[in-house]
């Protein structure tokens, strides 16, 4: 990894114009929180990990990334934007988009933002918000992109780059995705979700499935049929059409 | 603030060593004062009528006036209230144990709880010092913006 390959292939005014690269690190989301509490997050911010210890997922899950890109995208919020959720279908449409336009392969979204290739999963965005006197999101992308394999609890429902028959740099990767995520960002703070809206459901694998939404208070089960501008997940079921906003959401096959 | 949780206060305040409770939430304030006897009855200051709140009115059929009797210590709870509208989670991870539980003492920047919405997590961290009087949404329910999470004590 070096992250100056990254910033001669950047395109973008603010995000990735300083990049933090630590060698080793816990996880890029955990240093982010760190430089929150020392006030040294600034937008635009980009935190690079050529490894890491302790990556998460949803709930305190285990993020595999050896050979993967890790990265936390720190993106000020500004104060008029009032429904900021939808902020992370935003960045997932931005990262599927510029993966399948770098390696012209189709990788498609679960909702909220995992990129999926073939069912199995190549890459995910844990975003964290974290409010001071102003308020920042930590957009944490892990992307598969340079395993030969993955560790056996994992390796039927994981997929790296690599394993899709694409050899492309974790630079490559990262630029792209910086380049797509930065006109998406700007576009949802200053319209919303609504006007984002299209460009997820171009790229999403969701709509049309039948879905199973785990929460721990209970599941529920319907057919996806649609997003609307709040980014809420509406589901057909059993008893009439639901919303859905947080949860495991898992495609039945 | 409904009726049971007014109840709930009301019965707090029997039980504690305060005297006097006063609660802002949604600009309806309640004071509840607590007699010499030992008993707590709560009493309005002031109640803005609420354009699109009929639930607020049974309040007054519980409401009785009480003499003001000299107050010495006056303290409020705290509240924490929702940045998001999302779901409310009181653990890190299913597996584990909530961050806190009603009767805990917490330090100002220790993490209270998780909202969640469209796996946007947001970890709420406590804003003072103080022991947790109430925590008010089950786990897992979704909550609005702005709405009371917890109430504490400061200390």
């Amino acid at each position: 990894m070096n992250p100056e390959l990254i910033a001669e292939k950047l395109t973008t005014k603010d995000i990735g114009r300083s990049i933090v690269y630590l060698k080793e690190t816990d996880s890029t989301n955990l240093h982010a929180g760190r430089m929150f509490k020392n006030g040294e997050l600034r937008h635009g911010i980009v935190i690079i990990a050529g490894s890491q210890s302790a990556g998460r997922g949803r709930m305190g899950r285990y993020w595999y990334s050896n050979g993967g890109l890790a990265m936390t995208v720190v993106v000020e919020i500004p104060e008029k934007v009032d429904n900021l959720a939808p902020i992370t279908l935003t960045a997932g449409a931005a990262t599927a988009v510029a993966i399948s336009e770098l390696t012209g392969k189709k990788f498609d979204l679960k909702y909220p933002n995992d990129i999926m290739h073939n069912g199995k999963k190549l890459g995910g965005i844990l975003s964290e918000l974290k409010i001071d006197k102003n308020r920042f999101v930590l957009l944490g992308i892990g992307i598969n992109v340079e395993q030969e394999s993955f560790p056996d609890e994992i390796a039927g429902i994981a997929v790296s780059l690599r394993q899709a028959g694409l050899k492309v740099a974790v630079e490559d990767v990262a630029s792209a995705i910086l380049n797509q995520l930065e006109p998406m960002l700007d576009t949802f703070m200053a319209n919303g979700f609504a006007h984002i809206r299209r460009y997820w459901l171009e790229v999403n694998c969701t709509i049309g499935k039948k879905i199973t939404v785990t929460q721990p208070s209970g599941l529920i089960k319907g057919k996806a049929i649609n997003i609307d501008d709040e980014g809420a997940l509406i589901l057909e079921t059993e008893n009439g059409t639901q919303k859905a906003l947080s949860g495991d959401f898992t495609v039945e096959k | 603030m409904d009726l049971d949780e007014i109840k709930k206060l009301v019965r707090l305040v029997e039980k504690s060593g305060i005297s006097e409770l006063e609660i802002e939430e949604d600009g309806k304030k309640i004071k509840i004062t607590k007699a010499e006897s030992g008993t707590a009855r709560s009493q309005p200051v002031s109640i803005p009528v609420p354009v699109n709140e009929p639930e607020t009115a049974p309040i007054k059929e519980v409401v009785r006036p009480v003499a003001q009797k000299a107050e010495a210590d006056v303290s409020g709870l705290h509240s924490i209230k929702s940045p998001i509208v999302g779901t409310f989670y009181n653990a890190p991870s299913p597996d584990a144990g909530p961050y806190v539980k009603v009767g805990d003492s917490v330090e100002k920047g220790q993490t209270l709880c998780i909202i969640e919405a469209m796996k946007l997590m947001n970890e709420i961290e406590s804003d003072i010092s103080g022991k947790i009087v109430n925590i008010v949404p089950d786990n897992s329910s979704p909550v609005e913006f702005g709405e009371t999470l917890f109430r504490i004590q400061p200390s």
